[in-house]
């Protein structure tokens, strides 16, 4: 059996898929220690400990030590004379019209941060040693004194001789075995001292955490019986045996919404779909991402609280539209929705907890394009009177049926979702008609119809139990590992040999380190050059095949970088000028051997039936059905409602619905 | 101003392209800084994408750098007084840079098209870049020293480039031969097309949706509508007329003149008012600032204090009043010299924020540092290359009421980031020495200011003959001041350290050269601090001395803090 538990913000959703078929669990996640809700959801599901062989986790553990900055003590080393890289940043402030901006806190504070005497060039040339006495010296007794579990060590120019750093390491090890110690140039090799001095100070902070929250995780495991296998989800999309994720805990950050793109893209892929659109609306955010031939688009410009981190991870890109989004009026009399969300608590005016503020979900209420019944299977009480008092005055407003007022808070939620997939699609030479939407999420096939016409989408694969697909998302994930390098370089005759040669050597190193980790089959590797026109700005990824660089010289690379970047950037094909390499990047794979099959919660029924429904204003007739009750053979045309115990998918009119023989339900434009 | 047209168009429809203009501009944006070359560009924001009606008012405008807002409205303006849009053919690119014709400084280049749908005119896309370098006397062209705008750079009245997509060869030549780098130039300048191509495609494409006439009266709507928003705002802000003085070190040439500027902010009827009359006369050196920097100013402060969210279109100008004297620093007459002017920005949009402090106290903190200390350095290396990288670096923020001041942050206007040391020293044969926060810097009080940066920076060996250098400061001699009994920040200071021991300290602007084994040292300003220093908690002193933010002299004599 093959057991999914990952922890969200509100839920730990549970997904086990055995010879016995489906089961999925939600239990209310236990903020303060991520590890219980697990247990929790364990329990509730009633399985069987013992008997699971693949049990494959995603926390939140991680990102919140760092958003609640509730770490264990860590220090920071770097190069004489940048102590403050850390606190200075890069000086901008993200959110300028704020007139009291105050910076993201480092999660490594200035009194714990130390400088060592060397110095490398940007040539890599080392023109001050390392003053290795002094380190044992000053440095060791202060780490030593300081009580601290990690060190980040981040020297300049490390990125192209990280000779230095690895001998510090070597030099803090030998007097303090127990301090964990990560080296920027082995988290990211990539240029910018601050992000990636800041990437290396979050990956040692969140270490210890990780290291512990997986042991104590697995001791109780194995308290209770499991003899399987334990797997955590990484932000890239892969996930990796517990006990390498203990050296590797900066790619747990944000593996949530990575893990539901995993799994809506394998789902998907089950039935053909290879080039999708994923959208996931859940309570406070919306997030979104392309998927292109099976594989989601990666990225290394990621923030956590306002702090970078140059990994690559799953290009995911999140907007604040989702069911707690508040509707509100501005001055100049318009209607708006968000960027202010009533969150879980209080939530929606519908969950009466005391929110007096309307929000998406009650406007679904009101629509009746979602029934109170549907909400936790039925497990929640929902006062839809309060979602119609908290709308009156918008209705009163715009002179509107509560109805009307319900619909048009739906349309500019919309307006705001579609805004987020063209930024990740038409803003990078992506057409949206060239790709299948694939919703998910409690609220994700609510809204999937309208917004899939929007961007001229013509088709929509809603995976089943569309509510739970991140944690369908974990076991469905292969193991992956990135690694990077950056080797700035114009592009020469000698460019074909330069990129052999360094791949060479990544692949090696690549391909020890998952021997190590005992996988050692089905291995796919991944070759990106990051290459730009010299003095550009950003660097555009040229993908190679492993047979592609075998025969490349410098006329294939030319082409190949001026084909990537016509695409994003709509010149630069049979361009003469000078191009360069930046940077190197490898992604190892070991690939599933079987992919565990999702499908519907058969014993989950609603009572069917005609129901009536408000959309586009206009009040429509429609049909409640129970979504496990659909087959291939039968194309039902919308408006429909189809419930499973996870979510309610909108089928709008002008759109036709069945289910294909993978268990997904294909929506189709019938005008 | 009505909105009674509501009935035919709903306010869903208005959001909905609402939010569709501002996301192609966003679009634009993206396309600029990521295909563009120069530094500047790449690594400090310094670009903008706009969207304008046929009559020359903005639709939508992405700007991640404030000095940013509404700058290319003179410029537009002046593109459609010398071409009319009848004239106008699909695929014309105009260019202008001059700011004596809508310009802000040299660098700044607007590059404009106008959209056309279905062979209609609808609208114009335009964009602005500060590029690297557009000649002049020095490289860079921000020459501290210069005295006429002719030894600033190339100027270019409102020009046509290309003609329904066919470019004008002499005129290319005529540009690539004027700048000192012509790839790089090139290159920014086909990004500012690529950006309005975006721009162009995505209007024609909404067009298509809504129908030419349909779309065109709904941007009269939002407009309408945006100028609501900012009069309602702008009226919860008590009524009166408040003032406020602040001085720039010198202008460059005259080094022992501070130049002084004056704000009177009136709120009267929900309209604001900034009249900047007791202003300098405008000066010799290249800090004169043509109207479309106090503009800027002016817009940023009103979004800063009202509502940030409300829709950036010329609907938000239109309560907005500027008196600028004809012939002073905000208003000069050509050809004085202009490049330096975002020193000058920055310090008119402090004055005006903290001329607003007086009527909301709590919402505005003490005087920022305020300032962009600008470097260039230019020369060749030994191989024969050129290069050519800048350096932007910020000072403390104000303490304002229950917060300390900020660190290095960008404030007010601009919102550039550094430069990375491992980028500059990739790029150019320098090497930073060091890079740390400036103990004692940040204005003591209840709240401290924040404080300001110490750099170190070291010519290396492996350049052929000299580097020319220019460093552009501010706040070397005038402290920004402290709010509500606070303490002043400290100043700037800057110091070139020569190969052979001796010293030179750099009197806030300064053109000079540089050798290997030369270093140049600078510390920039902290911001003022809020309230009475003495009755600052004394767990924040402690926490302060600990972490090396005051001394313990400072601690006693101006927190009269005793350690224990």
């Amino acid at each position: 059996m093959r057991v999914g538990v990952e922890v969200g913000g509100t839920f730990t959703d549970l997904v086990a898929i055995g010879k016995d078929g489906v089961r999925v669990t939600k239990v209310p996640s236990v903020p303060k220690r991520p590890d219980e809700g697990a247990f929790n959801a364990l329990v509730a599901s009633e399985l069987d400990i013992s008997a699971i062989e693949d049990l494959a986790h995603g926390s939140t553990v991680a990102t919140n030590a760092v958003l609640e900055r509730k770490g264990f003590p860590t220090a920071f080393v770097t190069t004489q004379g940048f102590r403050d890289i850390l606190a200075l940043q890069r000086h901008n402030r993200n959110s300028i019209y704020d007139l009291e901006y105050q910076k993201p806190a480092p999660v490594v504070a200035r009194l714990d941060s130390f400088e060592v005497d060397e110095r490398v060039l940007s040539s890599g040339e080392v023109e001050r040693q390392l003053d290795e006495e002094a380190v044992l010296r000053e440095l060791v007794p202060r780490l030593k004194d300081g009580n601290y579990e990690a060190v980040a060590v981040c020297l300049l120019n490390s990125y192209v001789n990280p000779s230095h750093e690895e001998k510090l390491r070597e030099l803090i090890k030998q007097q303090l075995p127990d301090l964990h110690v990560t080296l920027s140039s082995e988290v990211t090799r990539e240029f910018r001292e601050f992000e990636r001095a800041s990437t290396a100070a979050i990956s040692a902070y969140v270490q210890p955490v990780i290291d512990r929250y997986i042991g104590r995780f697995e001791d109780r495991l194995q308290e209770h019986g499991f003899r399987g296998r334990f797997s955590v989800m990484q932000s890239n999309g892969g996930r990796l045996p517990a006990e390498a994720m203990r050296q590797s805990a900066v790619t747990a950050l944000l593996s949530g919404p990575a893990a539901g793109v995993m799994g809506a893209t394998r789902q998907a892929g089950r039935s053909g779909y290879k080039n999708l659109i994923t959208l996931d609306i859940g309570g406070t955010s919306t997030d979104v991402c392309v998927v292109t031939e099976g594989k989601p688009e990666l990225t290394s410009e990621f923030h956590i609280d306002g702090l970078p981190i140059r990994i690559p991870v799953i290009d995911i890109n999140t907007v604040g539209a989702g069911g707690g989004s508040i509707v509100w009026i501005d001055e100049g009399g318009m209607l708006r929705v968000g960027p202010h969300s009533a969150g879980a608590d209080p939530g929606p005016a519908c969950y009466g907890r005391g929110g007096q503020q309307p929000t998406i979900t009650d406007a679904h209420l009101i629509r009746q394009t979602m029934r109170p019944e549907a909400f936790l299977g039925g497990r929640m009480n929902i006062d839809v009177e309060a979602a119609r008092r908290v709308f009156e005055s918008i209705a009163q407003h715009f002179n509107m049926s509560l109805e009307e007022a319900a619909d048009s808070a739906i349309q500019l939620a919309n307006a705001n979702i579609v805004r987020a997939i063209q930024l990740i699609s038409t803003e990078r030479g992506k057409d949206p008609r060239d790709y299948v939407m694939v919703p998910y999420g409690g609220a994700g096939p609510l809204h999937a119809a309208q917004v899939a016409k929007d961007l001229g989408i013509e088709t929509i694969v809603v995976p089943p139990n569309a509510g739970v697909m991140s944690a369908y998302g974990l076991i469905a994930s292969n193991f992956v590992q990135f690694e990077s390098l950056t080797r700035r370089a114009v592009v020469d005759q000698n460019a074909g040999d330069l990129v052999r040669e360094t791949f060479k050597f990544m692949k090696e190193r690549a391909l020890e380190r998952f021997e190590g980790m005992g996988l050692n089959s089905n291995l796919r590797l991944d070759f990106i050059a990051d290459m730009r026109f010299v003095g550009q700005a950003f660097e555009v990824p040229v993908s190679l095949t492993e047979d592609q660089i075998v025969n490349l010289d410098t006329a294939e690379i030319r082409r190949l970088f001026g084909k990537a970047h016509q695409k994003i950037y709509f010149f630069g094909e049979g361009s003469e000028k000078p191009i360069e390499f930046v940077s190197f990047r490898l992604g190892t794979t070991a690939e599933l051997d079987d992919l565990p099959v999702l499908s519907e919660t058969p014993d989950y029924r609603v009572d069917e039936g005609d129901i009536e429904l408000f959309d586009q204003r206009k009040m429509h007739k429609g049909k409640l059905l129970s979504r496990s009750s659909l087959t291939p053979e039968r194309t039902l045309k919308g408006p429909l409602l189809l419930e499973d115990p996870t979510s309610t998918l909108f089928v709008p009119e002008g759109w036709d619905a069945r289910s294909d023989d993978q268990h997904n339900l294909v929506l189709e434009r019938s005008e | 101003m009505t909105v009674a047209t509501e009935e035919t168009f709903d306010p869903i429809t208005l959001e909905v392209v609402r939010n569709k203009l501002d996301g192609i501009a966003e679009e634009m944006e993206v396309t600029l800084f990521k295909s563009s070359c120069s530094p500047l560009v790449k690594e400090g924001l310094d670009a903008s994408a706009s969207l304008f009606t046929l009559n020359g008012t903005t639709l939508a405008q992405a700007c991640a750098v404030p000095i940013h807002l509404g700058t290319l409205i003179p410029a537009v303006a002046e593109i459609l007084r010398t071409f009319s849009v009848e004239d106008m053919e699909e695929g014309d690119i105009y260019l202008l840079n001059d700011p004596y014709h809508g310009g802000t400084h040299l660098p700044d280049i607007a590059v404009a098209m106008p959209v056309f749908s279905e062979g209609r005119p609808i609208a114009l896309a335009a964009t602005m870049t500060h590029h690297q370098d557009v000649g002049g006397m020095s490289a860079g062209s921000v020459p501290t020293n210069a005295t006429e705008i002719y030894q600033e750079g190339l100027r270019l009245p409102p020009v046509r480039w290309a003609r329904a997509g066919t470019f004008d060869r002499t005129l290319t030549d005529l540009l690539r031969l004027n700048v000192r780098i012509p790839e790089t130039f090139m290159g920014d300048l086909n990004a500012q097309i690529a950006a309005c191509k975006v721009g162009a495609l995505r209007l024609d494409e909404l067009a298509r949706k809504h129908g030419n006439n349909a779309l065109l009266t709904i941007f009269g709507l939002l407009i309408d509508r945006a100028e609501l928003m900012t009069r309602e705002a702008i009226r919860k802000i008590p009524e009166g007329t408040y003032r406020f003085v602040d001085w720039l070190d010198n202008d460059g040439i005259d080094m022992d003149s501070r130049v002084r500027i004056e704000v009177a902010a009136e709120i009267r009827d929900g309209e604001i008012h900034f009249d900047l009359t007791g202003t300098s006369a405008q000066v010799r050196g290249p800090i004169n600032c043509v109207p479309s920097g106090s503009l800027a100013a002016a817009c940023f402060a009103v979004k800063a204090v009202t509502d940030p969210l409300i829709p950036n279109n010329g609907g938000c100008f239109r309560p907005l009043r500027l008196t600028l004297p004809e012939g002073s620093l905000v208003n000069p007459r050509s050809p004085a010299p202009v490049n330096a002017r975002t020193a000058t920005i920055k310090r008119i949009t402090g004055c005006m924020l903290s001329a607003l402090a007086q009527a909301l106290p709590d919402r505005i903190p003490a005087p920022p540092a305020g300032q962009l200390l600008v470097m260039a350095f230019g020369g060749r290396r030994a191989s024969g290359e050129a290069f050519v990288t800048g350096e932007l670096i910020a000072g403390g923020s104000g303490a304002g009421e229950g917060v300390d001041g900020v660190d290095v942050v960008e404030t007010d206007a601009t919102n550039c980031m550094n430069v990375p040391a491992e980028s500059m020293e990739m790029e150019s044969p320098i090497r930073v020495r060091q890079l740390r926060l400036r103990r004692d810097s940040g204005g003591a009080g209840e709240n401290r200011g924040g404080l300001g940066l110490i750099k170190e920076i070291e010519i290396l060996e492996g350049v052929e003959g000299a580097v020319s250098f220019s460093h552009r400061g501010e706040r070397h001699f005038v402290p920004a001041q402290g709010l509500a009994g606070g303490g002043e920040g400290q100043c700037a200071y800057s110091r070139i350290l020569r190969r052979d021991g001796s010293s030179e300290i750099i009197p806030s602007k300064m053109v000079t050269q540089l050798y290997p084994g030369d270093r140049v040292l600078v510390e920039t300003a902290g911001g003022g601090g809020w309230g009475n220093a003495l009755s600052r908690e004394r767990k924040s002193i402690v926490a302060d001395i600990a972490d090396g933010k005051i001394g313990p002299k400072a601690a006693k004599d101006l927190y009269g803090h005793e350690a224990i």
